[in-house]
């Protein structure tokens, strides 16, 4: 189907009264008077297919066994989630279709409505009390709405946001009622495709006609994206000025600051978000973070502290997040403290490898910190084993195990862990920074920096090598040499995007090949597993998908 | 404070001294409209049983209306309540969104008519077609429900809404065939003057409306509310003028 159609299928979409009856309902509140209610005004509308659920879990094991037209869900639902941490999980573990009506059910309304992301917002917020009727309007509304986005949503859904953005394009040239939603969805869209400047031309747009904080945000990050760090960071603070309550800002205001290197105001920022709001718990890990890397003990200890205590019993901590606080324990000299966290580590998760290897790694470092060499060289080795034997070897632990080695005199094999780390991570800078705080808390600052140093070069390099080659021509060329490096560096995903990307640039001139095909297809699932959201992954797979479409590949 | 009994016994007092009552209020309120919210219902499902057959006469079924009406008139001062209250505690940012006006009158209407009961009032409304504009939809339907529980006290057979773009602002009119406003509503209404605590009526619903109307703010311009009487029906206009 093509633009035009689309164009004139959504604008017939008008509003047609709902047949109640053939839809089903799923009613989530915790308290049993409200959810008969509740059911009682859906059946007054003619609904009979009308499930219950009592808290987050009940929903969750009903939307896995089926699919709903019509969610309604109280805001409050008791201890544990809200109605919009629910729907948070609900959307990332698409466990609703595009066509799910999402109506937020709440006595007042509460701030993050104005200020939520679209993706992740409810359809809409009703305030109770409400008549039948309101919500009968108020669904037939938001069915056509649905109606008139739903071939964007169609093309986002298999990740062709080209396509989606070309709707949208189409749907703006009439005048029409969802134009400002037509603008936000194409603007989000955009920077999703790493489209920057597009992105901030139509936020501009927006706040010419009106300044809503969302599109002041949307500039902001389109300006951060475009590495405009300062800029980005007036117009955060700016946000935060204006609306205190936007904690989004905030994150921003900090990841900002950060870039332009002012950590100290950074942590300022995260500080005082987590005052506002003291149970988000990946803020508090960023805070931990950054109070760590600042030297700030102290802050890092109670942000952990917190990060473990709010996300008790969630999947929103892992071992490293003991791991972290048990660092600052160590940092501190509170060696028991250290190895107490650890051990409630494995009992969280129940001696899993990641627990283990995380445990016996601040074991030894804290049997160091005490003077117990023996017992950390025994340690240590435990740790060295379990790290052979886990894959996907990401994150702090290999910073800890390094330290650990540099520490017991083991030089060999902490540079050998800290070049496979940086290796795999040669252009991440974050992880670079990491790498040299730990290599100055340990006193090797300069013999560190020239072991990162090294050890990205070599990578470095041979990118390098393979670019000019296909600069000069020589496409097989650079896909061997990429190819052999992705053997080497199979973590580093810059490498296997790289190539991937030159396999692609091959078989656009030199016609299909089953054999690379499949590679780059292999390289591609790979990236998708590990960050599915990656821009260049993105922008390679539509690729991908054009050149197989070109040479009659089915996909 | 004293009792009959004497002084109070001094932990009670303290304990008593440490409530925070604004955010003690606030938080019933939340709860008093959950509470209102399952009352309506009921009444909805009494008035809809009977519509499905069951047996209510014409006389308790006005009746029923006229409860439906009071619990509104109270979910009118909750909100008025509970949102001065949010505003205070500030820096109150409204829900601007772009969205069609009509959708907006048709909701509130919707929500007028089972109140109507068996009293001969006729309500109807005219939108400009296709007319779109930033408001906060919450905040703008608590003003006209206000306002149209007003004009349902006063009006004698007719209530007009109407929603029109003029010169940059959105004007949304309640009209009545009422006696129309008092001189001195007319003279004060929406100001805080209008606001006497001691008396019976404390013009609450009006100076919630204007400040609503004033949080509505865009390239320098504010939003007003303006009383009058006459307009097409004779009675009182109740006029929001949102930029």
């Amino acid at each position: 189907m093509n633009a035009e159609d689309f164009q004139a299928r959504a604008s017939s979409a008008g509003r047609e009264p709902i047949n109640f009856q053939e839809k089903t309902f799923l009613v989530i509140d915790d308290v049993v008077s409200m959810r008969s209610s509740l059911r009682t005004t859906v059946s007054t509308l003619g609904g009979t297919r009308i499930d219950m659920a009592g808290n987050g879990i009940e929903a969750i094991n009903r939307l896995e066994q089926r699919a709903y037209d019509f969610i309604l869900c109280d805001y409050d639902l008791g201890g544990g989630k809200d109605g919009q941490q629910l729907l948070e999980e609900i959307k990332q573990r698409k466990l609703i279709k595009h066509s799910t009506i999402f109506m937020m059910v709440t006595a007042e309304r509460s701030y993050e409505k104005v200020v939520s992301v679209a993706e992740l917002a409810p359809d809409d917020y009703l305030i109770k009390p409400f008549a039948g009727e309101v919500l009968r309007l108020r669904l037939e509304h938001l069915a056509q709405k649905k109606a008139y986005f739903s071939p964007v949503f169609a093309f986002m859904d298999t990740q062709d946001y080209r396509s989606a953005i070309r709707i949208c394009d189409e749907l703006l040239k009439k005048p029409n009622k969802y134009k400002i939603d037509l603008m936000r969805l194409k603007a989000e869209t955009c920077l999703l495709l790493g489209d920057y400047g597009t992105a901030g031309e139509l936020y501009e747009q927006i706040l010419a006609i009106r300044e809503i904080p969302w599109a002041r945000m949307g500039l902001a990050k389109s300006l951060y994206q475009q590495k405009k760090f300062g800029d980005a960071a007036n117009i955060f603070k700016r946000v935060t000025e204006d609306t205190p309550n936007y904690m989004e800002a905030y994150d921003w205001l900090a990841k900002a600051y950060s870039a332009d290197g002012d950590e100290q105001a950074a942590q300022r920022t995260l500080m005082a978000a987590a005052e506002k709001s003291p149970r988000m718990v990946q803020r508090r890990k960023t805070l931990g973070e950054i109070a760590y890397r600042n030297d700030d003990l102290e802050t890092a200890q109670n942000s952990y502290e917190a990060v473990l205590e709010f996300g008790k019993n969630s999947a929103l901590t892992s071992p490293e997040d003991y791991a972290n606080l048990s660092r600052v324990f160590i940092d501190q000299g509170k060696c028991d403290q250290a190895m107490t966290v650890m051990k409630d580590a494995r009992k969280t998760f129940k001696n899993s490898p990641e627990s283990l290897l995380h445990g016996a790694v601040m074991d030894s470092l804290a049997h160091q910190k005490s003077g117990n060499t023996e017992a950390a060289e025994e340690a240590l080795k435990q740790a060295l084993e379990y790290f052979e034997a886990c894959d996907g070897k990401q994150g702090s632990v290999s910073l800890d195990i390094a330290r650990s080695c540099f520490q017991l005199g083991d030089e060999e094999t902490g540079k050998k862990v800290i070049q496979d780390f940086i290796q795999n991570n040669h252009d991440n800078q974050k992880i670079h920074r990491h790498a040299e705080d730990m290599f100055r808390k340990i006193g090797m600052h300069d013999k560190g920096k020239e072991i990162i140093t090294d050890s990205s070069r070599e990578v470095i390099a041979l990118n390098n090598q393979a670019v000019r080659m296909a600069q000069a021509g020589d496409l097989k060329g650079s896909v061997d040499l990429l190819m052999q490096a992705v053997a080497k560096y199979q973590e580093n995903t810059v490498i296997v995007l790289n190539a991937a990307h030159a396999i692609l640039a091959y078989m656009q001139t030199q016609g299909w090949d089953e054999a690379l095909g499949k590679s780059a297809r292999e390289y591609l699932a790979t990236v998708k597993g590990r960050d599915p959201d990656n821009r260049k992954y993105l922008m390679l797979s539509e690729l991908y998908k054009e050149i197989a479409k070109h040479h009659g590949i089915k996909i | 404070m004293t009792t009959a009994e004497g002084k109070r016994p001094m932990d009670t007092q303290g304990e008593l001294d440490a409530i925070d009552f604004a955010a003690l209020f606030a938080a019933q309120i939340h709860d008093l409209k959950n509470l209102l919210f399952l009352l309506l219902n009921s009444l909805d499902e009494t008035l809809s049983n009977r519509c499905s057959g069951a047996e209510i006469g014409e006389d308790a079924a006005s009746r029923l209306a006229l409860l439906k009406y009071n619990g509104q008139l109270i979910n009118d001062k909750l909100i008025q309540m509970l949102s001065l209250f949010r505003f205070a505690q500030g820096p109150y940012v409204i829900d601007l969104a772009y969205r069609p006006v009509e959708e907006l009158i048709e909701e509130v209407v919707a929500e007028t008519k089972p109140l109507l009961g068996a009293r001969s009032i006729a309500i109807s409304s005219d939108v400009e077609t296709g007319l779109c504009w930033f408001f906060d939809r919450d905040l703008v339907a608590g003003v006209l429900n206000n306002a149209i529980h007003n004009a349902l006290h006063c009006a004698k057979s007719e209530i007009r809404l109407s929603a029109c773009a003029e010169n940059g602002f959105l004007a949304i009119r309640v009209e009545d065939d009422g006696d129309g406003f008092p001189q001195e509503i007319l003279k004060n209404g929406g100001s805080m003057k209008s606001l006497d605590l001691s008396g019976g009526k404390t013009g609450l619903g009006l100076y919630f409306s204007s400040v609503c109307a004033r949080l509505h703010t865009n390239k320098g311009q504010t939003g007003r509310i303006e009383l009058g009487n006459g307009g097409s029906l004779g009675g009182a206009v109740f006029a929001l003028l949102l930029p």
